[in-house]
């Protein structure tokens, strides 16, 4: 029998039957089939959704210089323990006339190959694709990623072979642009949000919660990653840099928000029931 | 601190704190909570009677283990479930609010002998009855099944669904919300608000369900339908790209698609089903032996007959007097919003996305 | 323009083709949750039914055609309104044996239809066996899927529209604990069907008729020139022919069946790699003729229906990105802070492309079984390996030459379900409460 509690909820909804009607008979609310469920649409939603963008965007980009700062104190601290310079260099972004942003990096310098360089690069991507023939076959996409690496790394070795100093992209100034790069990506964190998880039916704490992980996160990662790309680089030459920056550059950033965005996807929300596992029975 | 101390633990507290977010993921691969194939649904929306059926066997699979002061007289219990229930023999002031402490309107009740309710009750559980019942005006029920006929008072509600295996009478204003089912007949009054309905016959009013579609006149008294000039065949239909007017007294062989609006003119009798993109009219006395569909609304004016089922993404209006479907080939009316006029029969379901109304 | 620009605008225009996908796979989500929902013949429970004939199509289906006969057997579409086809194509192990035993303990329900000759091939049986059936539809399904009671009637309701050529229901696995890979296919199956087939049907685009839990009316195959033996596709070949005709495709996402994935990555290559050739064999076919505008589609059905075509170009288009952001980085383009704006754009022509994760975790959402969303990071694994497969495919001259002298053959993927006895699949709930 309903308990008191419930008893009296559905007396209330008996007042407004529309909704006593789509509750069972011990006051749960018995789910649409998963073909038919939607989320309606409303203004509130939608305003919830665009303010929370905005108001993420406009937060971190405000935190950006605090978070530079910050970058400069943990790079100052971690680079001379890792053997680089102590002093940094600092590249600076304005956005507009409000503020300035000051981004933080390690003076490393990538040497251009020498022998040396060559034979444990080159041994090391031989190695990978030896490896990647030794992975059982239900670890599939484990080979691809393997060959794809060294099959990145084996370009990069033949660029490197032809070609001339100077390179391009000098040591000091990738990682300042995938320093500065990163902080856009911080901003637009709130942003992409906005499109695919603000609008759902997670509670407003859930919707923050799932922000600041993903930009705490990020901000922490990102001069980690940046240090640990000049480091390889200055020890392991510009041979290594071409694989760094296309495969473990800003698609770490990509997989970590996903990882974090399916975990959240998997949080209650207030509106779509669990109904896959629990189908309604008579009582 | 050694450097090559700091670059690995560098090195390791970046991999480490990378593989962070991918937590969760590897706990769901290596100890999965959420692996299970979705729950199928053997049965679906179709079977409007199916909640009556279920309950019904729930409430007699519990029942017999009861003992046997419990099949004498009046007595009040507790199912195997926990579930209260009431099980009414002799006197129905026990259902009345305020009898007992918990108020038996709490309770599945079970009635045995026929009963008529004075109304107002809120019976908060459903309502079994094994005799004919008739419930007061302004009640309101959770669940109703009759075995044999049932009748809800005006201004009745009904929250999940009833059935009855005998006649259904709906008296005026009722509110049903989830299934309305009857094995024989069910009877709308003036401003009955449905969702689904399902019966041999569905009547509005005052009417007679069909056994069959109304014999066809003489072809001679039809005209032949025109071929417009946007229009080809495919397969077994004409499709017309335009609007269309089907002109009074056509006779259409097979089937018709319009990919605009399409009205049909009083004394049409199309052999086929008919389907139209944009509203579909059909005047008075128009017979269509196969479906009407429409992308938009479909509006059935009085004293149509249509063989197949109804089907619309907008509002169905069926005026009076037309049938829809027969007694040998009961059918669907299926819409967002449906509107029946008194006099409307309905051999077979009415199912609506938003909710229904019989209306003058 | 030097080299630098060519390779730079190349690289723009593999962009700008990413970003269109991305647009749709937004526009398809956002619709899937908050849009207009079209299920507008799922309701039909009673009606006069059409007569009906189920092929199963079957080469070698011992493990699984017991069960699918079964279970098509215990459907409640009327007895006397359907009868059941399975048409072995020269099976070398027990599924005739097993098909004949059907047919003689249910005379005049169960029909097969044996092939020793002619050409092989799912399309080709098809083709047979339409030839010799009188039945007004032809519903299909494949030999290892396990339909529910009601499905029959939930797929044949749409035909009741006489503008509707073929019907398609929803596929759901449900093998997904075997490894990670059937667990990664149930996410992609669940975003394809819940979110994008529904969201196509939802706004009047075209829905694809996939070749199993669906069907086709006789007088629209006929109108259209019947199965195509010589297609790599024949789903999505009569999808197209249907459409350009002036016929609809229905998709009903509640008409559910049960489905063996795929348990190993080379079954899994096997099967998309023969998808992809499928698919852009039609592409060559029907792609132009889409892009003429033909006067009774809509603007968005052409596009909805180029793109669709594509699709399977989309994973070269993809490599290409790769080798050309690798160019111009080489080529040291361009060089002042351009660093940045090549990382984003590297990056989104990778797997920056979040659509794809959006979609599938919102179609998990909304079938209310959420723990396994959090899965999706490794679809990206997934997502390497479709696209070197699907690539490897798509650059093959079977894509896109007419089809060799051998012709299509059977390519059957492989079964996992143990034995031949009943149906071994997952229990089916009573479940749902009103829509």
């Amino acid at each position: 029998m309903a308990s008191s509690g419930i008893g009296s909820l559905l007396d209330r909804l008996t007042d407004r039957p529309a909704q006593a009607a789509r509750r069972g008979a011990r006051g749960a609310i018995i789910p649409k089939h998963r073909a038919m469920i939607q989320l309606a649409w409303t203004p509130r939603r939608a305003a919830r959704a665009v303010v929370l963008a905005l108001a993420g965007f406009l937060a971190v980009v405000a935190g950006l210089p605090v978070i530079g700062r910050l970058w400069g104190r943990l790079l100052g601290w971690l680079v001379p323990a890792i053997g680089g310079p102590a002093e940094l260099g600092w590249h600076t972004v304005d956005v507009g006339t409000v503020l300035r942003i000051g981004v933080p990096y390690p003076l490393f310098q990538g040497p251009w190959p020498e022998p040396r360089h060559w034979v444990v690069v080159g041994g090391a991507t031989v190695l990978t694709l030896l490896v990647s023939f030794l992975v059982p076959a239900r670890f599939l996409p484990a080979r691809y990623f393997l060959r794809f690496v060294a099959a990145v790394q084996a370009v990069s070795l033949g660029y490197f072979a032809f070609a001339s100093p100077p390179f391009p992209y000098p040591l000091p100034g990738y990682i300042a642009g995938l320093l500065t790069a990163g902080m856009a990506v911080l901003a637009l964190v709130p942003v992409a949000l906005g499109f695919g998880f603000y609008i759902f039916d997670h509670s407003l704490p859930r919707q923050l919660a799932l922000t600041a992980m993903i930009v705490g996160h990020l901000a922490v990662l990102l001069p980690l990653q940046g240090l640990l790309h000049a480091y390889l680089t200055a020890r392991l030459s510009l041979l290594v840099q071409p694989p760094l920056f296309f495969i473990f550059g800003l698609l770490v950033e990509v997989v970590v928000f996903v990882g974090l965005y399916g975990w959240a996807m998997s949080w209650e929300g207030q509106e779509i029931p669990e109904v896959g596992a629990s189908p309604e029975t008579y009582r | 601190m050694s450097e090559p101390l700091a670059v690995a633990l560098l090195l390791l507290g970046t991999l480490g704190w990378v593989a962070l977010p991918l937590l969760p993921a590897v706990l769901e691969l290596v100890r999965p909570t959420d692996v299970d194939p979705l729950v199928m649904v053997g049965r679906d929306n179709a079977d409007i009677s199916r909640f009556a059926r279920h309950f019904r066997e729930y409430a007699m699979a519990n029942l017999t283990r009861l003992p046997s002061e419990a099949l004498r007289g009046d007595y009040f219990g507790k199912l195997a479930d926990g579930t209260h229930f009431v099980r009414v023999a002799r006197l129905t002031h026990v259902l009345e609010r305020g009898a007992l402490p918990d108020g038996s309107h709490d309770r599945v009740v079970i009635l045995e002998h026929p009963t008529e309710l004075r109304g107002h009750e809120r019976f908060r559980l459903e309502v079994w009855a094994k005799a004919a019942f008739h419930g007061g005006p302004a009640a309101t029920y959770r669940a109703v099944l009759g075995e044999t006929g049932v009748r809800l008072g005006a201004r009745s509600t009904v929250l999940r669904w009833v059935h009855a295996t005998g006649v259904l009478d709906v008296m005026p204003e009722c509110r049903l919300f989830g299934r309305v089912s009857s094995e024989r007949e069910i009877r709308l009054g003036d401003g009955v608000e449905f969702q689904r309905m399902g019966a041999p016959a569905v009547i509005v009013g005052q009417g007679t369900p069909p056994s069959a579609l109304p014999a066809m006149s003489p072809a001679a008294s039809y005209a032949v339908m025109d071929e417009p000039e946007r229009s080809r065949r495919l397969g077994d239909h004409l499709r017309v790209e335009t609007d269309w007017y089907l002109p009074p007294h056509t006779l259409v062989e097979g089937h018709l698609v319009v990919a605009g609006r399409l009205h049909v003119s009083p004394g049409v009798r199309i052999r086929g089903s008919v389907k139209a993109h944009g509203p579909l009219e059909v005047d008075q006395g128009a017979i269509i032996e196969g479906s009407v569909v429409s992308r938009d609304g479909i509006r059935l004016g009085a004293g149509c007959a249509v063989g197949g089922p109804v089907i619309a993404e907008g509002t169905i209006e069926i005026g009076s007097g037309t049938s829809v479907g027969t007694l040998v080939t009961p059918t669907t009316v299926t819409g967002r919003r449906v509107r029946l006029a008194p006099g409307v029969v309905v051999c077979g379901h009415i199912v609506t996305e938003e909710g229904g109304v019989t209306a003058a | 323009m030097t080299p630098r620009d060519v390779v730079a605008l190349a690289l723009w225009v593999v962009v700008a083709i990413l970003v269109i996908y991305t647009i749709r796979h937004y526009i398809f989500t956002l619709n899937r949750v908050f849009g207009r929902h079209r299920q507008p013949y799922v309701d039909i429970g009673v009606a006069d039914w059409p007569v009906v004939a189920v092929f199963v199509p079957c080469h070698n289906e011992e493990r699984v055609i017991a069960g699918m006969l079964e279970a098509l057997l215990a459907s409640d579409y009327p007895a006397h309104r359907y009868h059941i086809v399975p048409i072995d194509d020269r099976s070398t192990d027990r599924t005739r044996a097993i098909i004949e035993d059907f047919a003689t303990r249910y005379p005049g329900r169960v029909r097969p239809h044996l092939r020793d000759e002619g050409k092989p091939g799912k399309a080709a049986a098809l083709l047979d066996a339409t030839s010799r059936s009188d039945a007004e539809i032809f519903l299909v399904f494949d030999a290892d899927y396990l339909p529910g009671p009601n499905l029959l009637r939930q797929l044949v309701a749409p035909f009741l529209d006489p503008e509707v050529g073929a019907t398609m229901g929803r596929v759901v696995p449900h093998n997904l604990n075997r490894t990670l890979l059937t667990r990664l296919l149930d996410l992609e199956r669940s975003g394809g069907y819940q979110v994008d087939q529904q969201a196509r049907m939802n706004l009047d685009l075209i829905p694809q008729y996939g070749g199993t839990v669906g069907g086709v009316r006789r007088t629209a195959l006929l109108d259209v020139g019947n199965w195509d033996d010589d297609s790599l596709a024949e789903d999505t070949d009569m999808t197209y022919r249907l459409i350009l005709r002036g016929w609809r495709v229905v998709y009903q996402n509640r008409s559910e069946c049960y489905e063996e994935v795929p348990e190993t990555w080379p079954t899994r290559i096997r099967q998309i790699q023969r998808w992809a050739r499928g698919h852009n064999q039609c592409f060559r076919r029907y792609g132009f003729r889409l892009l003429r505008f033909p006067s009774h589609l809509r603007v968005g059905q052409v596009l909805d229906g180029v793109l669709l075509l594509g699709v399977f170009a989309v994973a070269p288009v993809l490599l290409l990105g790769w080798a050309l952001a690798t160019a111009l980085y080489f080529m040291g383009y361009p060089v002042h802070q351009g660093i940045i704006v090549l990382f984003a754009v590297a990056s989104y022509a990778t797997l920056g492309n979040f659509a794809a994760f959006f979609e599938v975790a919102t179609a998990a959402r909304l079938d209310g079984s959420r723990n396994r969303i959090r899965l999706l990071p490794f679809l990206a694994l997934g997502f390497l390996v479709n696209l070197l497969a699907i690539s490897r495919a798509t650059l093959s001259r079977r894509s896109w030459l007419k089809v060799g002298p051998g012709g299509p053959r059977w390519e059957k993927t492989e079964r996992y379900r143990p034995g031949n006895g009943p149906r071994n699949g997952p229990p089916s709930a009573d479940a749902g409460g009103p829509r």
